[in-house]
């Protein structure tokens, strides 16, 4: 990875591959510990960091409202409901 | 998980009935949800036809990151319009394979734990991390075309 660092003992491709377990509160308390550092002191970590839980949060508060359900499906799925279920 | 309105509306239909006929052989070894979610999976799976010939993705996670934007700083103010707007995340999601958008969906969408997604997927909880790992890396890509 061009341009990357080692701050905290870890490069900043171990904190790739760790930010997920990061954001997900994965990681033991000395690991995360070594990730917090690491992000401290590195300003692109932190950024990629940052923008990995803003999408997360993106996705969870703008899409997990399900869209109306269409005329056509509501009355699919009412029509549904005439049937009997054990047939 | 179906990334296509009318499909969407087909795989509803679909788990509306199975929930239907199967209520009554629900045991209860999970929640309601994961079990209305597992229907609703394996409903999208028999639905959706996986395009054909579709190469696995096997990118190293630099480059990946780096079509995310690792190392260009804070994020743009396309890409932070992109994440207020629901269009351009929907189109950021359509642009994920099936694979990548069911983990999206059912752990960042649903709000299902890592170990109950990977009980709905049928899948080890390490090859889940690994796998939703990168399908998160690959939004943010997908975020960071359609935003420009």
């Amino acid at each position: 990875m061009k341009g990357e660092r080692q701050v905290a003992g870890l490069w900043c491709s171990e904190v790739l591959a760790r930010i997920y377990d990061f954001l997900d509160d994965q990681l033991a308390p000395d690991e995360r510990a070594r990730v917090e550092e690491h992000l401290a002191g590195c300003s692109v970590c932190a950024s990629f960091g940052g923008k990995a839980a803003a999408v997360a949060a993106a996705v969870r508060a703008r899409l997990s409202d399900p869209p109306p359900v269409s005329a056509d499906l509501e009355q699919r799925l009412l029509g549904l409901t005439d049937d009997d279920p054990a047939s | 998980m179906t990334r296509d309105e009318d499909t969407a509306d087909d795989v509803v239909q679909e788990v509306f009935v199975a929930a239907w006929r199967s209520a009554q052989t629900f045991r209860g070894d999970s929640s309601v949800r994961n079990w209305l979610l597992t229907i609703t999976r394996n409903a999208a799976r028999r639905t959706t036809r996986r395009r054909a010939g579709e190469p696995a993705k096997t990118e190293d996670l630099d480059q990946l990151a780096e079509a995310a934007g690792w190392g260009q700083g804070d994020m743009s103010p396309d890409f932070e319009r992109a994440l207020e707007s629901r269009e351009l995340l929907i189109a950021g999601m359509a642009r994920l394979s099936a694979d990548d958008g069911e983990l999206v969906t059912l752990v960042d969408l649903e709000g299902l734990s890592l170990r109950e997604a990977a009980g709905v997927l049928d899948l080890q909880l390490p090859t889940l991390k690994s796998r939703l790992h990168r399908a998160r890396i690959r939004l943010i890509a997908a975020l960071e075309e359609v935003s420009a």
